[in-house]
């Protein structure tokens, strides 16, 4: 059994510099969590406190029923991949991965065996004779998933593994990850701060920001129905449009006014008055060509134009310092300094309040807390 | 001028200044060289005798070897000073080996949970090294009263024990900045793999630092092998380093015995550049910081 579980976890540095407070979190055996977050919002100090290299100053851990709090890193049973991978740089590939055997006193034979066999799984093989110094990025990485898998631990700990590596080959170690989760069917929680990463890896995601969890829930669930601001602004690529502005009523509907921006709003809205965020994905804006289209909810100016082959991002200016974002499916003609009429799929709408906090509009539940 | 040619004028510059530069630090070495091989009557000609013409092993001879065994030609200068250089010898090598060893080794503790543990804040270690700043003279005085009192003076392990003392500030400084160099994380990595605490200071931090560790002994080594001013002051017959008795070649009754003097002088550093030369791979390492590459 490897169910993980955060009781009022609470860490506190020198200084009463507070780094991860009041966390809740229970992980089931063998999904993939993801803590996302921007840097120092207490990810990966909470990573090192269940891998035991950080103790907590209040609270508990709980790993399967076992209470580890108490326990020394090599007992808990995990595996942990550092960011900077840490390999030790005077042993080579071989004794690298055949370090947590040798610890266990495995004898040679069958730590041969072992490794040669984890090396296979990774394609590492023909490097086993190499020094670290001598590997590329990717390979490196390889290196430490197979030092982690030999030990064949309940958990892994990832932190921020791939963020050394470039673009391309991020994406195919996060692949190769993946794979080695569904394979091994064991509980994963890995850390990063790109939410691309975790859009694709999580079955769950941990949204912390400031020392604590803003929202947990299953990457769709994140994206769809985010319980803030910030979670809203930080998923999504291009993010959310958010507009500053306030709601108000005007001929017995509700409209939302920023800046020179107004529009009556049609669909669910919270039934509030005051300063609020519209928030609207990009790809829920439509264009028209003609200015004058009729249902346009308003017009504005096309500050720029990207097209990027399978969608096209436009850059619309609608009168405040930050221009509007919008995703169009394709390649349009469209020429910057013309002026468009722009839709909004008013049920696609998100409202923040001052407090940054969700604004729901009346008699739609809240599904994730 | 043209590109090329200037950057080999720049480069002619370069050699010429390191040449002046190497022949003002090395000839005080030639000096000490080719006196030791000199005949009395050599040692203070001038215009000054450049070669010894013949060389004369006999500086040697009477220094080393006692001046009974030989017959020495008339006019040679004895030194009329007890000298056991053979017996000092032995005190230097076996009170600086001692005080390098124990020194680097609870400097290189100390210095570990400096750096892993912060035992000690910075200020701290600052002051650590200002306890070096201090011109030795100042405690020789009351350090001789004090080891007049524990019955430390003129005995080895007192020796020992002043030069581990005087010396730990660096050890710890030295070590310092090469486990610093390892990152923390490796050996969290060799622990989550099952090790134990020292089981991955061992396997792990030792084996990276060992350059850096093999540079500070060296260093330390060379501070004790050549200290002069408290081997005079707490030393007599029975634990006299070889400094000492470097220092006695010159006086109102024996004069200026100079050959004599550079023979003693060649034996004091021959053993240190030996050493030297055994390890020159780990010092050139060691003393280049940033051994370890990061990922």
């Amino acid at each position: 059994m490897a169910r993980i579980r955060l009781t009022n976890l609470r860490k506190e540095f020198a200084r009463h510099i507070v780094a991860v407070e009041n966390t809740n979190l229970t992980i089931d055996e063998g999904e993939f969590v993801v803590f996302v977050g921007p840097s120092g919002c207490g990810k990966t100090t909470t990573l090192r406190m269940i891998a035991g290299l950080e103790d907590p100053t209040s609270g508990e851990i709980h790993i399967g029923e076992t209470l580890v709090n108490n326990l020394e890193p090599g007992q808990r049973d995990i595996g942990l991949v550092f960011q900077n991978l840490a390999l030790f740089p005077h042993m080579s590939v071989f004794d690298n991965i055949g370090f947590g055997p040798k610890m266990k006193k495995m004898d040679l034979e069958e730590r041969r065996q072992r490794v040669e066999e984890v090396a296979r799984m990774v394609h590492i093989h023909p490097l086993l004779p190499k020094l670290p110094g001598q590997l590329s990025g990717g390979e490196a990485q390889r290196v430490a998933l197979a030092r982690t898998l030999i030990t064949q631990p309940q958990v892994f700990l990832l932190d921020e593994p791939l963020s050394n590596l470039d673009a391309k080959l991020r994406k195919e170690m996060r692949a190769e990850i993946d794979r080695l989760h569904q394979k091994l069917k064991k509980t994963f929680i890995y850390v990063t701060h790109d939410q691309e990463e975790a859009m694709t890896l999580a079955d769950r995601i941990v949204v912390m920001r400031d020392g604590h969890i803003d929202q947990v829930g299953t990457p769709l669930e994140i994206y769809h129905d985010p319980v803030n601001r910030f979670v809203a602004d930080f998923f999504g690529s291009p993010p959310m449009n958010l507009l500053d502005g306030a709601l108000h009523q005007e001929n017995g509907a509700s409209a939302f006014r920023a800046g020179e921006f107004n529009a009556r709003l049609t669909g669910p809205v919270p039934g509030i008055e005051g300063k609020a965020t519209l928030g609207i994905r990009p790809e829920y804006i439509a264009i028209s060509d003609d200015d004058h289209a009729d249902g346009a909810d308003f017009n504005a100016r096309v500050a720029l134009v990207e097209p990027l082959g399978k969608d096209t991002l436009l850059y619309l200016d609608y009168g405040s310092e930050s221009n509007l974002i919008a995703v169009i499916e394709g390649h349009r003609e469209i020429r910057p300094d013309t002026t468009v009429g722009v839709h909004l799929q008013h049920e696609k709408l998100y409202f923040f309040g001052p407090d940054e906090r969700r604004l729901r509009p009346e008699g739609v539940p809240n599904t994730t807390s | 001028m043209q590109r090329g040619t200037k950057r080999k004028f720049g480069s002619v510059i370069r050699y010429a200044l390191l040449s002046i530069w190497l022949i003002i630090s090395t000839f005080p070495i030639y000096w000490m060289v080719s006196t030791a091989f000199k005949l009395p009557e050599q040692w203070f000609t001038w215009p000054p005798t450049w070669f010894p013409t013949p060389p004369t092993v006999e500086n040697f001879a009477i220094v080393w070897a006692g001046y009974g065994m030989f017959a020495p030609r008339p006019g040679f200068a004895f030194p009329s000073i007890s000298l056991d250089p053979l017996y000092a010898l032995g005190n230097s090598a076996f009170i600086a080996g001692s005080a390098t060893l124990l020194s680097v080794t609870i400097g290189l503790l100390l210095a570990y949970g400096v750096s892993r543990y912060k035992i000690l804040p910075e200020h701290r270690m600052f002051n650590l090294l200002m306890l070096r700043m201090m011109p030795p003279i100042v405690i020789a005085i009351p350090l001789v009263i004090w080891y007049s009192t524990l019955k430390l003076l003129d005995t080895w392990h007192g020796m020992i024990i002043i030069y581990t003392i005087t010396t730990i500030p660096y050890a710890v400084w030295m070590t310092k900045s090469f486990i610093d160099e390892v990152p923390e994380e490796m050996e969290q990595a060799a622990q989550l793999l099952g090790a134990s605490k020292l089981r991955a200071f061992v396997t792990i931090v030792v084996p990276l630092i060992r350059s850096g560790v093999v540079a500070t002994c060296m260093f330390i080594l060379i501070l004790t092998w050549s200290e002069y001013l408290l081997g005079l002051v707490m030393t007599a017959a029975n634990a006299q380093t070889l400094p000492v008795q470097l220092s006695k070649f010159e006086g109102t009754q024996e004069g200026r015995l100079y050959g004599l003097q550079s023979a003693l002088s060649v034996g004091v550093t021959i053993p240190l550049i030996i050493i030297g030369l055994l390890i020159h791979k780990h010092l050139v390492r060691g003393f280049s910081f940033g051994m370890i590459r990061r990922q």
